[in-house]
């Protein structure tokens, strides 16, 4: 079954030449880890917005779980979880009075269990009570993935999630995705860094433009442009001129 | 749950953050307190000063004396006649008025007294001959005496027109007592005998005026600068909330945290609502803390002790009303712009015009008229009204609603316009 569906979709900025996403069809499956791939201004966080609920289509339709984020955005929601590139989180507070508060804005009363086990799983223990202005940037990227899934949504979605991070925190974090994936989640992964795509996703779509390019398992596109690497593909698909 | 949560966390940050600490509560207490002290001077009564004024009496006889002696009495006024010593001449004392030495010169000529006990002989004459008791006099003197007044330049109005009024009354009193001296003399003349009561006889104190303050419920009350400062800077210091809480705003949108909820199904609602309700908290612990310093401060400086009435009931109404038109405002430049920069610089300006408009530097009433028709559309002259209506004229609450529900509206027409500006940017 499709958890995400999204159907000749456009939308433009107002001001922009061209629309930032462009007729963009996409299907993700229930329990796939999917990779959204594109250069910068290819459309993914313009899409990932869209699912959201945050950015309304021009045209075309969205459906997550079978509820349309452009009508019933609160639903959508609920039902997922968003790591996004900036660090979506409160600098003054610590650590666990964040949690503690997105806890309760989600409508959950915060459970000090599970907050001190994600805490502690993510290596964010020893400083847990520190002000969270004080952490380094790999410290502030775990932290914000726990935010998002603090709720245990059905579909989780990444943007750059490992952006600016040591190799330690990289690792701890794909481990955590593929657990979590394991027990049922779907994942979006949207990434430039195309070895962890490679090492993390069941499948990959490269957008560009706002358009669906390509698309399948690693191991099919590695046999169908003749490559054993993901970059050749991606260089191939999307070009090798720089975006903007 | 979710609301008193997003409380918790804006105490939170303000609790960490003492530059915002020091902005929202300490800069405002100064602010009262300075401009309190600063302002004192121009809006204390003159008699409550002592003036060194120059005084030349040249003519040493009944007119000239009293004069000195009832301006010395007068308690606003202290006399200076010589230097050293040496006696001013008229030219000196007028170069040293000039160059700003002192503030004012009175000059009694030569043969003043003479000349005015000439004239009330003749009036005396002529009224007695009226009654067959006397001959009409002969000469009719015509001299008048000219006292004379030189001013510094830059003396305010207010003190001009009090020295001239008080010279002008000693000397109707000084003629008044002059006519009856003289008629006492003429009866004596006529009759061999005087009722010596005539002659104690004050004309000047036939009708006394007075102010009737008691009616009022208060004594001795009059807009001072603490009347004036505190609630006016009080307002001020409100709607400067505006700085704190767009910044904090717009911060929070521009680092990512307001993405965050934004991605929360329904927390918008409560995140705008707990963050309002922090900052109307916090305007409300503002409007305490200056009437605090009203009442308990500003004395210990010398200055008079803030008047609030005994309506507490009302103040509260008035300090929540206030308050809601306050937060309400920030709520709306916070949502309104797009960055840091134009949300502070408008917020700032336009609190600064507002307060201007609303007679928080100098009271409505002095402004021109165009000015006080342009003042009633200041949210902080409606707030401001509101306190001098409780505190100083005991004003019953029906009378009290117009301000309140102008206060109650704009809060509303900020709020509504907040909400249309909030989800215009986050669903687009």
């Amino acid at each position: 079954m499709a958890a995400i569906l999204i159907d000749h979709v456009v939308k433009e900025y107002k001001g922009a030449d061209r629309p930032a996403v462009n007729g963009l069809v996409l299907t993700i499956n229930q329990g796939e880890i999917y990779g959204l791939l594109g250069p910068n201004g290819a459309g993914k966080s313009t899409t990932v917005m869209m699912i959201c609920g945050l950015l309304l289509p021009d045209s075309g339709t969205i459906s997550v779980f079978g509820v349309n984020p452009s009508t019933d955005g609160s639903v959508v929601r609920s039902k997922i979880g968003v790591a996004t590139q900036e660090i979506a989180l409160f600098p003054s507070l610590t650590a666990m009075e964040n949690l503690n508060y997105l806890a309760r804005i989600y409508g959950l009363k915060p459970d000090k269990n599970k907050i001190e086990a994600l805490v502690d799983r993510f290596g964010l223990k020893a400083k847990a009570h520190k002000q969270v202005s004080s952490y380094s940037g790999g410290m502030k990227r775990r932290l914000n993935l726990i935010a998002s899934v603090l709720h245990d949504p059905e579909l989780l979605i990444l943007d750059e999630p490992t952006a600016g991070v040591d190799v330690q925190s990289r690792t701890m974090i794909i481990e955590y995705l593929q657990e979590m994936n394991a027990k049922g989640m779907t994942i979006i992964y949207s990434s430039h860094i195309l070895e962890e795509a490679e090492r993390l996703c069941h499948r990959v779509g490269i957008i560009n433009e706002g358009r669906l390019l390509e698309e399948g398992t690693t191991a099919d596109l590695l046999v169908k442009y003749h490559t054993d690497s993901l970059e050749e593909v991606f260089l191939s698909v999307s070009g090798r001129s720089i975006k903007s | 749950m979710k609301v008193l949560a997003t409380i918790y966390k804006e105490f939170l940050t303000l609790v960490r953050d003492p530059g915002g600490m020091a902005m929202i509560f300490l800069m405002p207490v100064i602010l009262v307190t300075v401009m309190s002290l600063v302002q004192d001077a121009p809006f204390r009564d003159y008699t409550q000063f002592k003036f060194d004024i120059l005084c030349i009496n040249e003519d040493h006889d009944s007119l000239g004396t009293w004069l000195e002696k009832s301006l010395a009495a007068s308690g606003s006024f202290h006399l200076v006649k010589d230097n050293q010593g040496k006696a001013f001449t008229r030219e000196e004392a007028i170069k040293l008025v000039n160059d700003g030495k002192y503030k004012a010169l009175v000059y009694v000529p030569k043969d003043a007294t003479t000349k005015i006990s000439k004239r009330t002989a003749v009036v005396v004459q002529t009224l007695m001959a009226g009654f067959g008791v006397t001959d009409k006099p002969k000469v009719i003197p015509n001299e008048t005496v000219e006292i004379q007044l030189v001013f510094d330049p830059v003396i305010q109005t207010n003190l001009k027109q009090a020295l001239l009024f008080a010279v002008q009354q000693i000397v109707a009193s000084t003629e008044n007592k002059l006519l009856m001296d003289r008629f006492s003399e003429q009866i004596k003349t006529v009759t061999g005998s005087v009722d010596s009561s005539l002659a104690a006889a004050d004309l000047s104190k036939m009708v006394t005026v007075t102010e009737q303050k008691k009616s009022l419920g208060f004594d001795n009350l009059a807009i001072n600068s603490v009347q004036h400062n505190v609630p006016a800077w009080t307002m001020f210091a409100m709607f400067f909330i505006v700085f704190p809480l767009a910044g904090n705003f717009i911060k929070e949108r521009e680092d990512g945290s307001l993405l965050r909820l934004r991605l929360i199904a329904g927390s918008q609602f409560h995140f705008i609502a707990g963050k309002f309700l922090f900052y109307l908290i916090i305007c409300l612990l503002q409007f305490v803390l200056m009437m605090g310093v009203g009442l308990y401060l500003l004395p210990l400086l010398g200055l008079p002790k803030l008047v609030i009435g005994d309506k507490l009931l009302y103040i509260g109404v008035a300090a929540l009303s206030i308050s809601l038109a306050a937060t309400a405002f920030g709520l709306l430049v916070a949502t309104a712009f797009r960055t840091h920069h134009q949300a502070l610089s408008f917020g700032s300006v336009s609190v600064v015009i507002l307060a201007a408009m609303g007679g928080v530097w100098v009271p409505v009433y002095i402004l021109p008229h165009a000015m006080q028709v342009i003042s009633g559309l200041s949210p902080l002259s409606w707030g401001l009204e509101l306190c001098n209506d409780i505190f100083l004229r005991t004003t019953p609450f029906s009378q009290l609603l117009p301000h309140i529900s102008k206060l109650l509206i704009f809060a509303t027409a900020c709020l509504g316009l907040s909400y249309y500006f909030h989800n215009r940017r986050i669903l687009r």
